[in-house]
């Protein structure tokens, strides 16, 4: 399943790629084109970006342990009590740099450590670009804890909506209590189905005995409300892999729930790029493919002849009869592939293809300007040529 | 066991409280037997009745798992004898009595809900329905929890079968009470997935209303009951309402905390609905701080935090907060096979700063002593002795001293006129002609003169009372109202500043007024003013009671002047500001912004417009500030002035009394029997000399 989805990515990377190279080169002027040209850009980057995964739950709950877990090293500071940190969203980049963004501006930060918690109260969100090999895949953003009552928003709301899956931390030894089933009321239906909740600290002794009797309720209460619930020692988590991700004691990987958290986070990855793919897919068909088939079709010299022979004949043969009409056309049909002929390989592939389709036409009129010159006659003549002109311009699409 | 609790030491729980009790019991004692027979043992009544019926009353609340059962199994000294578990279980309110007046002190019992009980339940009977409008719920909140209650009934049956209907409304009696039928009465238990046979924790969890446990007195100095609570924020709503209705039945509040996630909105809550119940003997006590990541660190940032909002919320006390582990104190408890020594040496980290408190729980071996110390459990006795000494025991000393004051008085005027009859007898025989000759003679009581002067002076003491509460009620109206207007004044500045940029830049930027500042200022102002009324009443009630002793004097009744008024319970009160925590932060979300921006609303206009919102809300806070104020003190003052009066009765019906005795012979010891009367007016004297030490203290 993995395998077969990157292959498909890699197809469709390559035919957007394609798509924008010719379209970067046609008329931007053409508005048709520039939207195409846009539509295709924004495919590139839907196809490339990371998930986002927004990490909630109440302060304290352990969702920065758990985001550090995830990067394998640790970034930002932690404290028990509710922290004055904005939404702190982790990018992947080669060089560490740190913004901070509120509604009207953005700023770059140097040192982090030096912000007041004023200054951090203010902020919506601080930015953290880093070097770290799980940033490619994932965009993370470990919100500010809810149920904090020096905090009157709860800024997970709003970021949730833009996420493909939240996380959901949850202590232990306090574990989902109202407050948080009443928070997580609010999310999208879509969106808490494909999410998780991880019940943290169960390393304690408090509660590690009795794991089974606690999971047994939790999957009672909140069972139908996740994804999945994953029982994790995050700090053990944490200590069975090295600053690259890289596992280094797998038994304490697979025991303190790292090894199914990561797991149930790639699946829902898939997923979420399954329906990534599918609009991608729909995109192509709807608004870029048929652009670039117009484009094909309408190579300057060959349609520009077809053109002006087609509206010259036409010009001629207004008002004549049956007779005249398919002896009028049978000459347009011999000129132009005369001209397919004369400038053989320096027309495009698809004007060659569209010659047998102009020799069946060269039959059919010889055929049929020896017949009475009726009504009929130039009816169906206008009726191939018709054909014949829309086949001229939609033949990428045929072919 | 390899521990020992001493109820004697001076650091068991309520040994102060104890010790000024039995004082004062002592007094009465003497009192008793300085004289004979049985006609003052109504006058001994109140002041017995208040101390031998005391008992304080401590509920320990908090959110589910906080871990308040494992602290009152620590507390009581009994680890594991109240069930707990990793899942919400304590589904019932739990009391266990020490020592309680009147017995029983062993056994427990268990009263089942009526239907009628149940309805009163689930409609939120009690102060706390009363208090509706003061507690920030949604109706929806309400409705789940009568879902709730009717869902609980229908578990009941399931789980009690045909017994169900005739269960109801009974109480079941055991002898003695084990942790295993406990269980089966107070726990959540699992939920049933077909009829239940067999005793299973929880059985009957869902139809009792009331669990009690007795003991002796065992550890404790004082009468105590420790009250176990479900947890709130618990998803089944219906074990937080449990929790709520019981809270008006308790004096002292332990607040137990996580130290995982201490102080959130959830215990902002409770704390609120606290102040709103006028419930404000509270300690904070943070569990599992055995379980801190880095104890050192994040003490200081707990504390930190909690102090935060308890100072907004409680600006006129100081909360005291400790910090503990109840599974380290009952690992001292249970051996030290149980004992993690990483845990205790965690909780003397978080407990380096605090000051060392003495326990009476004292254990043989010194691995459990030093567990038992830094657990923080000595520290919590230490709190709630001192609160229930401050809190309920002063009330209950005063007013009983008062009242054995009064007794003592009422007894020596008695005693005092029957001496003055017997010694005119003793003149009349001739004997002793010169040790009386001097004394000039008592006046005759005039029970006319007394009638019309109680009528004319108990008038005048009330209204004098009334008008002046009326002065003072008008004037805080009127700060309040000023501050008010200051705030507002002050907040249109600031507003036209941010309209004028948010004009600039044509963004709707959200903003709001936060209305705590004005809040605050209000609550300051109420808890400076209420004390000044609050003397002002009872200056004049001390007035009055002079001016009708005086007259009481002149009408022939010298003993008045001796007499108390008891306005212990009005000298108690405190300002009661709850309604404040109704104020919510006025804010202009973006549908307000737009409205504005497409109305073209005049910039003075929205300006007129907050203020008037601010007004809005702040008014008819005020007048309910006012009203529960006001009715405080009327209600506690007429129960003293009407306690008074009752008193002065029976000083009149004793004089009377005495004085309608027909005149008898002298007796033939007659000398004997003036000595044993000055003896005995020489106790009471004694005695009201004791207590009027205790009073002025
Ligand atoms: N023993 C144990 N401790 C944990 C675990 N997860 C988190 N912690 C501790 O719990 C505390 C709180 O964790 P954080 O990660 O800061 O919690 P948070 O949710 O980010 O808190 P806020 O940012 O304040 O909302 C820290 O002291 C962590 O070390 C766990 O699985 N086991
Ligand atoms: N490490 C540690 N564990 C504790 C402490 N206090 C309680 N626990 C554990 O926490 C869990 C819950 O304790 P309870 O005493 O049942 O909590 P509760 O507040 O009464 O819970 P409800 O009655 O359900 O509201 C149990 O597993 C206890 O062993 C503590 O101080 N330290
Ligand atoms: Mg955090
Ligand atoms: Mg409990």
């Amino acid at each position: 399943m993995q395998d077969n989805s990157s292959d498909f990515q890699v197809k469709l990377e390559k035919t957007v790629s394609a798509a924008i190279a010719k379209l970067s080169q046609a008329d931007q002027g053409d508005i048709r084109i520039a939207k195409a040209h846009d539509a295709a850009l924004d495919l590139q980057t839907l196809l490339t970006r990371p998930i986002k995964v927004a990490i909630g739950g109440e302060f304290s709950s352990g969702k920065s342990t758990f985001v550090k877990m995830l990067l394998g090293q640790h970034v930002v500071d932690m404290q028990a009590s509710a922290s004055a940190m904005p939404t702190v969203s982790f990018l992947y980049g080669a060089e560490t740099s740190y913004r901070a963004i509120t509604a009207q501006r953005s700023w770059k930060v140097r040192d982090i450590a030096a912000l007041t918690e004023g200054e951090l109260r203010g902020l919506d969100c601080l930015e953290i670009v880093a070097d770290v090999p799980f940033l490619r895949q994932y965009e993370i953003f470990d919100t500010p804890g809810t149920a904090d009552p020096s905090r009157s928003v709860d800024q997970l709301l709003t970021i949730a909506t833009h996420a493909d899956f939240v996380i959901w931390c949850t202590n232990a030894t306090q574990a989902w209590r109202e407050s948080e089933r009443r928070m997580w009321e609010n999310l999208p239906f879509e969106l808490k189905k494909r999410s998780l909740l991880i019940v943290t600290h169960v390393d304690l002794p408090s509660v590690k005995p009795s794991m089974a009797r606690l999971m047994k309720r939790m999957k009672k209460e909140a069972g139908l409300l996740f994804k999945k619930i994953i029982p994790m020692e995050l700090l053990a988590a944490s200590a069975a892999r090295d600053k690259s991700g890289v596992v280094t004691n797998e038994e304490s990987w697979v025991a303190s729930g790292g090894s199914e958290c990561l797991g149930a986070m790639a699946a829902i990855s898939a997923e979420v790029r399954a329906d990534v793919f599918a609009n991608v897919v729909h995109d192509l068909e709807n608004k870029i493919l048929p652009v670039i088939a117009e484009l094909e079709a309408s190579t300057p010299q060959f349609a520009a002849y077809w053109m002006q022979e087609l509206s010259k004949a036409k010009t001629k043969l207004h008002g004549a009869d049956g007779a005249v009409t398919a002896l009028g056309y049978l000459k347009l049909v011999e000129g132009v592939l005369a001209f397919i002929m004369e400038s053989g390989g320096a027309q495009s592939a698809e004007a060659q293809k569209m010659a047998p389709r102009l020799q069946e036409a060269h039959d059919y009129f010889e055929d049929i300007r020896h017949k009475d010159g009726s009504e009929q006659n130039t009816e169906e003549s206008n009726a191939i040529i018709a054909q014949l002109d829309w086949e001229f311009k939609h033949i990428n699409i045929l072919s | 066991m390899t521990f020992k609790t001493d109820s004697s030491l001076p650091s068991a729980l309520g040994a102060n409280l104890a010790a000024e009790s039995h004082a004062v019991l002592a007094l009465l004692e003497q009192l008793r037997g300085a004289i004979d027979g049985e006609e003052y043992d109504h006058l001994f009544e109140p002041s017995e009745e208040i101390l031998k019926n005391a008992i304080a009353s401590i509920s320990f609340i908090g959110q589910v798992k906080a871990g308040k059962t494992s602290l009152v199994n620590a507390l009581i000294a009994k680890p594991n004898f109240l069930p707990s578990d990793v899942n919400p279980w304590t589904a019932v309110v739990t009391q266990l009595f020490f020592d309680k007046p009147g017995g029983p002190h062993s056994g427990a019992h268990f009263a089942f809900f009526d239907d009628q009980q149940w309805d009163k339940f689930a409609n939120r009977g009690g102060r706390l329905g009363e208090l509706a409008s003061e507690i920030p719920e949604s109706e929806e909140k309400l409705k789940g929890v009568r879902l709730e209650v009717e869902q609980m009934k229908e578990r009941a049956k399931k789980q009690l079968g045909d017994r169900f209907q005739s269960l109801l409304g009974k109480t079941h009696k055991f002898e003695t009470a084990t942790t295993d039928v406990l269980a089966r009465y107070i726990c959540a238990g699992d939920e049933p997935e077909a009829l239940v046979k067999q005793h299973v924790q929880g059985r009957y969890a869902d139809i009792t209303r009331e669990a009690a446990v007795f003991f002796e007195k065992e550890k404790f100095a004082f009468p105590v009951v420790m009250v176990d609570t479900p947890g709130l924020n618990d998803p089944l709503m219906i074990r937080e309402e449990i929790t709520l209705q019981s809270l008006e039945h308790s004096q002292i509040f332990v607040l137990v905390l996580s130290a995982h996630q201490a102080f959130s909105s959830a215990d902002l809550y409770l704390v609120r609905i606290l102040n709103a119940l006028r419930l404000d003997r509270l300690v904070i006590f943070v569990n599992r701080a055995d379980e801190l990541t880095n104890p050192e660190k994040d003490i200081g940032a707990i504390r930190k935090h909690i102090t935060k909002f308890m100072e907004k919320e409680r600006p006129d006390i100081a909360v005291p907060i400790v910090f503990g582990s109840a599974s380290c104190a009952s690992s001292a408890m249970l051996g030290e096979a149980s004992i993690d020594p990483t845990r205790v040496a965690s909780m003397e980290l978080s407990s380096a700063g605090a000051a060392k408190v003495k326990s009476n729980t004292k254990f043989e071996s010194k691995k459990q002593q030093q567990a038992w110390d830094a657990s923080g459990l000595p520290a919590l006795e230490h709190e709630i002795s001192k609160m229930m000494f401050d809190g309920p025991g002063q009330a209950w000393l005063t007013s009983a001293r008062i009242d054995l004051d009064n007794a003592a008085r009422l007894i020596q005027a008695k005693t005092e006129t029957a001496l003055d009859r017997l010694k005119q007898q003793q003149e009349k025989t001739g004997a002793n002609k010169s040790r009386t000759k001097d004394k000039k003679p008592t006046p005759k009581f005039d029970a006319k003169h007394f009638d019309s002067e109680c009528e004319r002076l108990f008038g005048a003491l009330r209204l004098v009372v009334e008008r002046n509460m009326n002065t003072a009620w008008t004037e805080m109206k009127t700060g309040l109202q000023e501050l008010t207007e200051q705030f507002i004044v002050e907040h249109d500045q600031e507003f036209a500043v941010y309209l004028q940029r948010a004009k600039k830049s044509k963004k709707t930027i959200p903003w709001s007024c936060d209305t705590t500042p004005l809040r605050r200022e209000l609550n300051i102002y109420l808890n400076q003013e209420f004390p000044q009324i609050q003397k002002t009443v009872l200056g004049n009630i001390e007035y009055g009671v002079k001016k009708i002793s005086d007259s009481m004097v002149e009408s022939g009744l010298p003993a008045a002047k001796n007499l108390r008024i008891n306005t212990a319970e009005l000298a108690a009160q405190s300002a009661s500001t709850s309604a404040l925590s109704k104020i919510v932060p006025i804010d202009m979300d973006s549908s307000w912004w737009q409205g504005w921006m497409s109305k073209f609303m005049r910039t003075a206009k929205v300006r007129e417009k907050v203020g008037r919102m601010i007004r809005a809300q702040f008014l008819p806070i005020q007048d309910e500030l006012m009203g529960s104020m006001t009715k405080q003190l009327v209600t506690s003052s007429n129960a003293a002035i009407v306690s008074y009066q009752k008193t002065l009765n029976s000083l009149v019906d004793i004089i009377t009394s005495e004085a309608e005795r027909p005149q008898e012979n002298a007796p033939k010891d007659i000398s004997k029997r003036i000595n044993e009367l000055e003896d005995r007016v020489k106790v009471c004297k004694g005695v009201s000399a004791v207590l009027k030490k205790a009073l002025a203290a």
